[in-house]
């Protein structure tokens, strides 16, 4: 059985849609805001970034399927 | 000498024996007399060492010295880093998994062994290889300035920075060329390691003396306020092009497409490339913190002293917290050793690429044929060396300028990997070709006219994008409008 990431078209997707979203442009120009000590917009970032890695492990270890070679 | 740098230079000099004794052994560990097993391992390299030798390749001198020092310049915003380091990782999941396998079925040894097999285009071939050739070359030539200022700098000038150019070639070239990939892996692994635990000691040692990311983001915030607002628009999209540009110009490095290749099994390479995946979050936050760190305890530096920050805040910590002597002195050995790894990862490279694709290939040598280059795998590696330091010692600001060229010519290849590795989609050499040359002219045209960005979006991402579009469109013509994906 082989099965690849590229083959999961929504799921790409929202990985890029996280990738797209980690840069904070509904903040630009906004004045500072904190969360916890720390900025909200930075927050919102690394939360982002945080999906985007946990995606990419998915992407990795659920959708990239070779039987024959694994 | 100081008492610090005395230390320093012993350190480094049994690091150095234990470099060469890893490339000794990795001799030892050579099956076979093959172009495969020198610049691959025998494809035989383990979860442990893979996912090392990833984190040593990937994480060069520039991150640990040159992304604290543009976190001190542009504030908190250039968290983007650590966004940018796990988009790499992103972007191995576009074409990677097709590539091992094919990799795996035709034995290939360099990026364009692919490209040739998919296209059958020899000027596509040529121009690849000129193209990886060009990166590598500035590249490594990067890595060897960067060992003669940094190795200069820690010993307090006992090192010249010539005499530290010339004895980290001469030492990269020892191991490299004893155990060849193997060597090399073995010795990123040793590498990998000291950085890992260098970024962790540097972090807790910060900790302790200048307060949590919350007490340094508090106190930058009453000094120094426009380092932590929310960037502006402009700066959103810089963002977003270096999201691009790494996302997919990082899996395009021949080092990274060859660790790909070299992979034992692909549960090893899966489990590597995802753990990748994660390290940008706790090694990328540490490096700007430092910088972070910086902005506090030295203000005020111009544009070329914060590219020293990293050494400035490392100088502070051994006074200032006395009892961590060792510590700091592990962390300095892992900037060394960062510098180190991307350094022969490069050489080990560029080495292959002219072996196999500008030896054997211009010559005609059949693939089967191709393993008595073996013998001159030396002396590429120590000509494309002694070629490089000469540059290197003579430094000259405009090939400092060529190097930020490298990743905008890099990823206008991306098309040819993505697209390629996808035959369903009827890509043929030719419309890789067309969106090449549109992407290269374009790029060439901004650069030419002083156009280095659109909006704060880098030309070469926008060239990329419109190469795609050039690839794709030529090839819906081609195919009467029914492009379909598999």
């Amino acid at each position: 059985m082989t099965d690849e990431p590229l083959r999961h078209r929504r799921f790409m997707l929202l990985l890029a849609f996280c990738a797209v979203a980690s840069a904070p442009f509904p903040f630009a120009g906004r004045p500072l805001r904190l969360l916890g000590g720390l900025p909200l917009w930075l927050w919102w970032s690394l939360i982002f970034t945080a999906a985007l890695a946990f995606l990419c492990c998915v992407a990795l270890l659920r959708y990239w399927k070779d039987d024959a070679r694994d | 000498m100081t008492e610090f740098a005395r230390e320093l230079l012993v350190a480094s000099s049994l690091y150095v024996v234990l470099l060469i004794v890893l490339g000794w052994l990795g001799r030892r560990a050579r099956r076979e007399d093959s172009l495969s097993d020198h610049y691959l391992a025998g494809r035989n390299l383990g979860f442990f060492v893979l996912l090392l030798t990833l984190f040593a390749t990937q994480y060069s001198g520039n991150s640990l010295s040159g992304f604290p020092g543009k976190t001190y310049r542009a504030g908190l915003a250039y968290v983007m880093s650590v966004t940018f380091m796990v988009a790499i990782v992103g972007g191995y999941t576009l074409f990677a998994p097709r590539l091992f396998r094919l990799a795996r079925d035709r034995s290939y040894l360099t990026p364009t062994d692919f490209l040739d097999d998919r296209f059958r285009s020899k000027t596509l071939n040529a121009l690849a290889t000129l193209i990886f050739l060009f990166v590598l070359g500035n590249f490594l030539l990067a890595q060897l300035m960067a060992m003669g200022h940094a190795f200069s700098g820690l010993t307090d000038g006992a090192f010249s920075y010539r005499a530290s150019i010339l004895c980290g070639a001469a030492i990269i070239l020892a191991y490299e060329l004893l155990g060849g990939m193997r060597a090399v892996a073995w010795t990123d692994a040793l590498q990998g390691g000291i950085l890992m635990i260098g970024l962790t000691i540097v972090a807790f040692l910060l900790v302790l003396d200048v307060g949590g990311p919350t007490a340094v983001i508090g106190q930058i915030a009453a000094v120094a306020p426009e380092k932590v607002t929310p960037p502006d628009l402009r700066s959103c999209w810089t963002w977003l092009g270096n999201l691009i540009l790494l996302g997919m110009g990082g899996p395009l490095y021949p080092q990274a497409i060859q660790r790909i290749y070299a992979a034992r099994r692909l549960g090893d390479l899966r489990r590597a490339l995802a753990t990748m995946s994660i390290l940008p979050l706790l090694a990328i936050t540490t490096v700007v913190f430092i910088g972070l760190c910086g902005i506090l305890l030295f203000p005020g530096l111009d544009a070329v002293e914060s590219d020293s920050v990293t050494f400035l805040v490392l100088g502070h910590l051994s006074q200032a917290q006395p009892g961590a002597h060792l510590l700091i002195l592990i962390v300095m050995l892992a900037v060394v050793a960062a510098i180190m790894s991307t350094a022969d990862s490069c050489l080990l490279s560029l080495g292959s690429i002219v072996s196999r694709d500008l030896l054997g290939r211009l010559r005609k040598i059949p693939p089967e044929e191709i393993d008595r280059f073996t013998r001159f795998s030396p002396l590429v590696s120590v000509f494309v060396m002694l070629l490089l330091c000469l540059v290197a010692l003579n430094s000259q600001t405009t090939l400092w300028k060529l190097l930020v060229l490298k990743f905008e010519i890099l990823i206008q290849l991306s098309p040819a990997f993505v697209l390629g590795s996808r035959p369903s989609l009827g890509v043929t050499g030719g419309h890789i070709l067309a969106g090449l040359f549109s992407g290269l002219w374009i790029f060439a045209l901004c650069w030419s006219f002083g156009l280095r960005d659109v909006g704060g979006f880098h030309s070469g991402s926008l060239a990329m994008l419109i190469n795609y579009a050039v690839v794709l469109v030529s090839c819906r013509i081609g195919r009467g409008g029914a492009l379909t994906a598999a």
